[in-house]
């Protein structure tokens, strides 16, 4: 039986500590008691998926695209339901078998996009409709950003020889309503998109429908497009929490500074079946 | 006019170009199919010992595709196999050598090291059609 604990669970763990044997846990249950706030909105009428002026929190604390665990959707489907192609369930068996030893986010490389949302230490959401972009910022793993268009820009053609395939692929969105809908291709095949194992190609195409439907709840769904991995498109979400004290239990509510490559020793403490 | 040395200047540009040419692919997978991206290493076959770099890639009907490319001649893959109950592979590949003659090569080896994006590595047994040696290759 080998037990792996790594940076961040390491983190989590003291962090779960704090955040139950502070005076700020009971002040958290009284912020879970009061009436839900309604969801914030921009000057523009946009639905605000980041932080008020005058407000405190980041999100954090989120689920997995399949299971249905905490703050897993109910719909997800369960592992075994997953369409995966036989070669990348058999990857994923592997990666399981081995502990996920070989995850190159423990390694401080980047996540997948839906990793960095599901990564500790939490992250926010920058919008800046005057220049058409949203920026997601990650403090867990190597502290990346994220910059999505949101100036009607096709997704780039995946099997132009010039596209420059990257860890966290080409973004564009576009509001449906109240809900952000971001599509995502061109990745670069280094990552495991998401938390689980989940192994994918290319041919990835990602659709994350993300909406805030009170101040304290981001909803995050996802479809995996990936005919190289997967024998159908397939979907699945969780709920992302509103943080209002910063990991360490102080009321600052802000992200906190945390580089994964700082004195990382993890990684040669890896072990698995081989 | 064409002297020797000019000739091999040629031959040998012509090789680096088609070794370039297989690189621009965007042949990158360390997280995704095991057996697609670049490999490269060396046959041991009748005792000559023979650099080859094998470019693999997936299409989205799992058909998976590549070239062998050795001694600046690239030699299509007319089947690839992956067993995902051992990681066993299966490769055919018919072309042509420089002096047009036919090259058949039949490939079965193992990957190892399979979860690994830098260290994963595929050896076993490469039949030439004449002989039947050695290889190994390792993922760039």
């Amino acid at each position: 039986m080998v037990i792996r604990v790594s940076t961040n669970n390491l983190l989590l763990l003291i962090s779960l500590f704090f955040f139950i044997t502070t005076p700020h846990a009971s002040a958290q249950s009284a912020e879970d008691s009061a009436p839900v706030r309604p969801t914030p909105r921009l000057a523009n009428g946009q639905v605000n998926l980041g932080l008020e002026p005058g407000q405190k929190g980041f999100w954090g604390s989120s689920g997995r695209i399949f299971d249905r665990r905490g703050r897993s959707h109910q719909s997800n489907l369960l592992e075994e339901e997953l369409p995966l192609q036989p070669w990348a369930r058999a990857l994923l068996e592997y990666r399981k078998a081995n502990n996920q030893k070989d995850d190159p986010h423990a390694r401080c490389l980047p996540g997948g996009i839906t990793r960095q949302i599901q990564t500790v230490n939490g992250f926010e959401i920058l919008q800046h409709p005057e220049l058409n972009r949203i920026y997601l910022v990650f403090a867990g793993g190597p502290h990346t950003w994220r910059m999505i268009h949101t100036d009607g820009r096709p997704l780039p053609d995946i099997n132009d020889p010039d596209l420059i395939p990257t860890y966290l692929g080409y973004s564009t969105a576009h509001w449906e309503e109240d809900t952000l809908v971001v599509e995502t291709n061109g990745f670069n095949e280094k990552t495991w998109f998401a938390s689980g194992s989940l192994p994918s190609t290319r041919y990835l195409h990602l659709t994350e429908r993300i909406s805030r439907p009170d101040f304290e709840t981001l909803r995050y769904e996802l479809t995996v497009d990936d005919p190289g991995a997967y024998t159908q498109t397939w979907s699945g979400g969780f709920d992302v929490a509103w943080n209002w004290t910063s990991w360490d239990g102080s009321e600052l509510g802000e992200l906190h500074e945390y580089f994964c490559q700082d004195n990382e020793r993890d990684v040669q403490h890896f072990l698995g079946s081989e | 006019m064409i002297n020797s040395s000019s000739l091999i200047n040629r031959q040998t540009l012509a090789a680096v170009f088609i070794i370039l040419l297989g690189f621009s692919y965007p042949l990158f997978s360390q997280e995704g199919h095991p057996l697609v991206g670049s490999w490269s290493g060396d046959r041991l076959v009748n005792d000559k010992n023979t650099r080859v770099l094998v470019l693999l890639d997936l299409q989205p009907d799992q058909e998976i595709t590549g070239t062998i490319i050795e001694n600046g001649v690239r030699i299509p893959l007319s089947d690839v196999t992956l067993d995902p109950q051992d990681w066993s592979v299966n490769i055919s590949a018919v072309g042509e050598d420089r002096a047009g003659n036919t090259l058949s090569y039949k490939i079965q080896g193992i990957i190892g090291n399979l979860g690994s994006a830098t260290q994963r590595n595929i050896s076993g047994t490469w039949d030439d059609g004449t002989d039947t040696g050695s290889f190994r290759l390792q993922r760039n």
